[in-house]
């Protein structure tokens, strides 16, 4: 592209090697993010300066009071519209820390220049991130995705203006749907939780706005094309899916129905069973809340402990349900139909009676004493306080860890987050309690990271996770907390990547916001773009980020010294069922043709 | 004693420039045109063309001293500058600055001498500064303001140029000179508009009508005669009521035209005093504007600090003075 004169260094405001004034041009436009180059004389030969512009302003010159406006308006006064633009520097080649010329011309960076601006000539892997405010793509170095220089994503942002899970979203479609990945795209996997609405369950079919809400997008900027062609991206949903949600809540032993709504068709299901609950020492995840007390945690670890040498040495050998012999304690009538062999013994087949079991060992046994071995000295109030909570949570937790199954249906609908073919994994929560969906993520990452820590860093594993601040507040501890810090702190070397999002950082524990290289911001509350949490930001971005509209984020990066406006493509899929195209009925009939 | 405040402060003598007083002013033979008594001011007409407001500026920015044999000489380095503001009529609605030129003299009494240079030059400095050139003007006075009067006569020179030429130019526009008119009569829309008043034209029990004006309101019109001088037409126009500390001329202006010494009265000047006084309320100064305020119009300010803007700055061109005589002096 052709280079185009904007204006010239400023002379009545000094000019330094890291900023300087802009006089634009009278047939100029200039505005904010716009990028610029100039070249300036210098002992050392010739220096160019790149920058991006963080503030325009203009003024009636020559005028000395306000009311004089309106008098230069009716035609009374003459003066002239100083129109002037502050420059931010990127970049300095050579890094000659030398100021400007006052006077020296200022030209608008596009093309090589542009990507010079940004840093973009050194990044060897290079993600979209949407692109720029002349249409031109940004840039991400994957390198500091991937854990070669660096690794994660944090978004912040207002809930349903900033349109993080958007965002998040584009990334993954933009990282496996672009050559980024190069050999590693068929085994790299990602999930995504789907935390909200039944928004992320049709990320498989196309969207059928998406092409011309696109087009009008991109004419109303006087741009042709499109912002995925622009990206080098193609115009489609997602490639490789699956869809995982609950059980929907039922009888015992009832059959396993996803609990969906919109969805009919293509939804698996997921849970644990009891057994793997036990054997995997889950029981901790069960009780995240912040003020789990010394005492009680040290409980919950011993007690966690017991069920899993429990769970090793019942004699039920992969059944999903628990076997016990203790005599006082009956938590079921035994069942016609019951194996022969585990007559005379109790079947522990529910997270209800799970808890009973725990209460009759903790509370109950011995007169009231409970199990020494079990109780392991805490007083009873600290024992009380447990299974009252393992109480709460059971309810919330009953279809999701079930010993009423089939050996094979619990096999099937294991979670398998790598083994599977499809490249992205939607694991469902929305419908679920907040406890419940504590322990979904908490338990997926922490095996996911205890298979990553065996199984090393390829392929990488891509987690979009909205709402940072309720799984790692910044005050308190919780497993999924260190689980996530595990993931923040030692991810990038196990290939695992947190695409993290929350609406306030300051409430995200820093190590897990600190940890992330790329650090977007959508709109943002202005009182919370204060905190220091957004210092990454230069002050005038903050104000900007109070004002930006839907679509629109603040993407910072390492490499490259100030953050960039980038505007990403509207989905290319559905997200919710009618803008697939079909009709909820359409989409039940669909359902029953596949049944039948 | 009872002071009141004259708005024309000392700091800024718009030396000569203004209504001076002088013998010739007083001279003048004033014959009333009208009945005397304050006429009200009209609405302008539609179709009201340009309004050219013509203004200069001057500046001494350095007194010299030459010993010559003959004895010491005063000189100076000056500048001045001249513009106009034009102010559209119906359809244009932006004022616009036209016209602006500023010019640089060496200011010398006497005769130029031939070992003189023709000029007095400031090298180009860093930093893009250019060349500052002061072109060689003899004839000034030998006494200490000798050379301010001439810059000033200089400019005074140049502004009517100025005027003249924008009405040859645009012959429907009427031209605003600030300053008593000078020169040779011409017929031209040319008015010369005087801020302050040290002249009375009135006298005695005729003064009293300048105190009963009220804003917008004028005097009739005044045929002046001298003795050495061009005739001219000349009116009162009150912009504002003076304010209780003021001066009771405050706020009041007189305009004046050249006027043929015989036949009728040009047209034009009969009809725009008509309206003068509402057109001029339009362009006065409010008091927070301008010290000056209301004579000092709104174009004026504006033009005055344009000049200024062009000029340059006073301290630096002194410096860069100084330097060329701390160079000539070394070497």
């Amino acid at each position: 592209m052709e280079s185009f004169r904007i204006g010239s260094v400023l002379g009545t405001q000094p000019a330094t090697a890291l900023q300087f004034w802009v006089a634009v041009d009278p047939e100029a436009a200039v505005g904010l993010d716009d990028l610029v180059y100039l070249e300036t004389e210098s002992a050392a030969g010739t220096v160019r300066f790149y920058g991006s512009v963080d503030e325009v302003r203009k003024i009636h010159e020559g005028v000395h009071f306000e009311s004089d406006t309106a008098d230069v308006v009716s035609g009374l006064i003459p003066a002239v519209i100083s129109y002037t633009a502050h420059v931010l520097v990127t970049r300095i080649e050579p890094e000659e820390f030398i100021p400007p010329n006052p006077g020296d011309a200022v030209w608008r960076a596009s093309g090589a220049d542009l990507e010079r601006a940004l840093f973009a000539d050194r990044m060897e892997r290079r993600l979209p991130a949407g692109v720029l405010r002349s249409g031109e793509p940004a840039w991400l170095n994957f390198d500091f995705i991937n854990g070669t220089a660096g690794a994660h994503v944090n978004i912040s942002g207002i809930s349903g203006v900033a349109t993080k899970t958007s965002y998040a979203l584009f990334l993954l479609y933009a990282i496996f749907h672009s050559q980024v990945l190069g050999a590693e795209a068929s085994n790299s996997r990602a999930i995504v939780f789907n935390v909200k609405g039944e928004d992320l369950l049709f990320l498989d079919q196309p969207n059928a706005l998406a092409e011309r809400r696109e087009a009008e997008t991109f004419r109303a900027r006087g741009l042709a094309g499109s912002r995925y062609q622009r990206c080098g991206l193609p115009t489609g949903p997602f490639r490789s899916v699956r869809f995982l949600a609950p059980p929907r809540p039922g009888p015992v032993g009832g059959p396993l129905i996803p609990h969906v709504e919109q969805r009919q068709a293509g939804v698996g299901t997921y849970l644990w069973t009891l057994r793997d609950f036990c054997r995997d020492r889950l029981l901790p995840f069960c009780l995240s809340e912040r003020e789990t007390s010394l005492n009680l945690s040290y409980l919950v670890g011993h007690l966690a402990e017991r069920l899993a040498r429990l769970a090793e040495a019942d004699g039920g050998g992969q059944a999903p349900y628990l076997l016990i012999r203790e005599e006082d304690f009956a938590a079921a009538e035994p069942q016609p139909g019951d194996d022969f062999e585990q007559l005379g013994r109790n079947t522990l087949s529910s997270l209800a009676q799970l808890v009973d079991f725990l209460e009759f060992k903790l509370l109950r046994q011995d007169d009231g004493r409970g199990d020494p071995r079990w109780t392991s000295s805490q007083n009873s109030a600290t024992l009380q306080a447990l299974i009252r909570r393992l109480r709460g949570v059971s309810r919330h937790l009953a279809p999701l860890v079930r010993g009423d199954v089939s050996a094979a249906a619990a096999q099937r609908h294991r979670l398998q987050l790598l083994d599977g073919e499809s490249q992205l994994s939607v694991i469902d929560i929305h419908q679920l309690h907040s406890q419940a969906q504590m322990f979904v993520v908490g338990v997926t990452l922490h095996q996911l990271f205890e298979y990553k820590e065996r199984f090393g860093q390829r392929p990488y594993v891509f987690i979009a996770l909205d709402e940072l601040n309720k799984y790692a507040p910044s005050e308190g501890d919780s497993p999924i907390k260190d689980v996530l810090l595990d993931i923040a702190e030692r991810g990038r070397s196990l290939g695992i990547i947190l695409i993290g999002a929350q609406q306030t950082a300051s409430e995200v524990e820093r190590r897990i916001t600190g940890n992330a290289a790329i650090r977007v911001v959508g709109r943002l509350d202005p009182a919370e773009a204060e905190r220091p949490e957004y210092r990454f930001l230069s002050r005038s971005y903050r104000e900007r980020a109070a004002v930006l509209q839907p679509g629109s984020m603040l993407v910072r990066q390492p490499e490259v010294p100030t953050p960039l406006l980038v505007t990403f493509p509207f989905p290319a899929w559905a997200t919710r069922l009618s803008e697939t195209g079909t009709s909820a009925d359409e989409e039940a009939a669909r359902a029953s043709d596949l049944l039948s | 004693m009872a002071f009141l405040l004259d708005p024309w402060s000392a700091e800024r003598p718009q030396l000569g420039s203004e209504d001076s007083g002088d013998a010739e002013e007083q001279g003048a033979e004033v014959e009333l045109l009208e009945a005397l008594r304050a006429k009200p001011a009209e609405p302008i007409p539609a179709g009201f063309g340009d309004l050219y407001v013509v203004d200069g500026s001057r500046r001494l920015e350095a007194r010299l001293l030459e010993e010559r044999p003959d004895g010491l000489h005063f000189a100076g380095l000056g500048q001045f500058g001249v513009g106009a503001v034009r102010l559209g009529g119906e359809g244009k609605p932006a004022a616009e600055l036209t016209g602006l030129r500023t010019e640089r003299r060496l200011l010398l009494s006497g005769e130029l001498s031939s070992w003189q240079e023709r000029e007095f030059c400031l090298p180009a400095g860093p930093g893009g500064s250019g060349a500052c050139t002061y072109l060689a003007l003899p004839g000034a006075e030998n006494q200490p303001e000798g050379a301010s009067q001439k810059l000033q006569a200089e400019m005074l020179q140049a502004e009517m140029e100025l005027a003249e030429r924008l009405a040859e130019q645009s012959p429907g526009a009427l031209i605003l000179l600030d300053g008593p008119l000078r020169g040779q009569a011409s017929q031209r829309r040319v008015l010369g508009y005087v801020k302050s008043q040290r002249t009375q034209y009135l006298r005695g029990a005729q003064a009293a009508l300048l105190s009963e004006l009220q804003p917008g309101e004028r005097t009739p019109l005044m045929r002046l005669h001298y003795r050495y001088q061009a005739s001219r037409l000349s009116w009162y126009v009150r912009l504002a009521s003076p304010r209780p500390y003021q001066d009771p001329r405050s706020g009041l202006i007189r305009l004046e035209a050249f006027a043929p010494e015989t036949g009728e009265l040009a047209g034009w000047v009969r009809e725009l005093a008509s309206y003068g006084g509402t057109l001029l309320g339009k362009l006065a100064s409010r008091p927070h504007q301008d010290q000056r305020a209301p004579q000092n119009l709104l174009p004026t300010g504006a033009l005055e600090r344009a000049i200024a803007r062009r000029m340059g700055d006073a301290r630096l061109i002194y410096r860069r003075i100084q330097r060329r005589l701390f160079q000539e002096a070394a070497s």
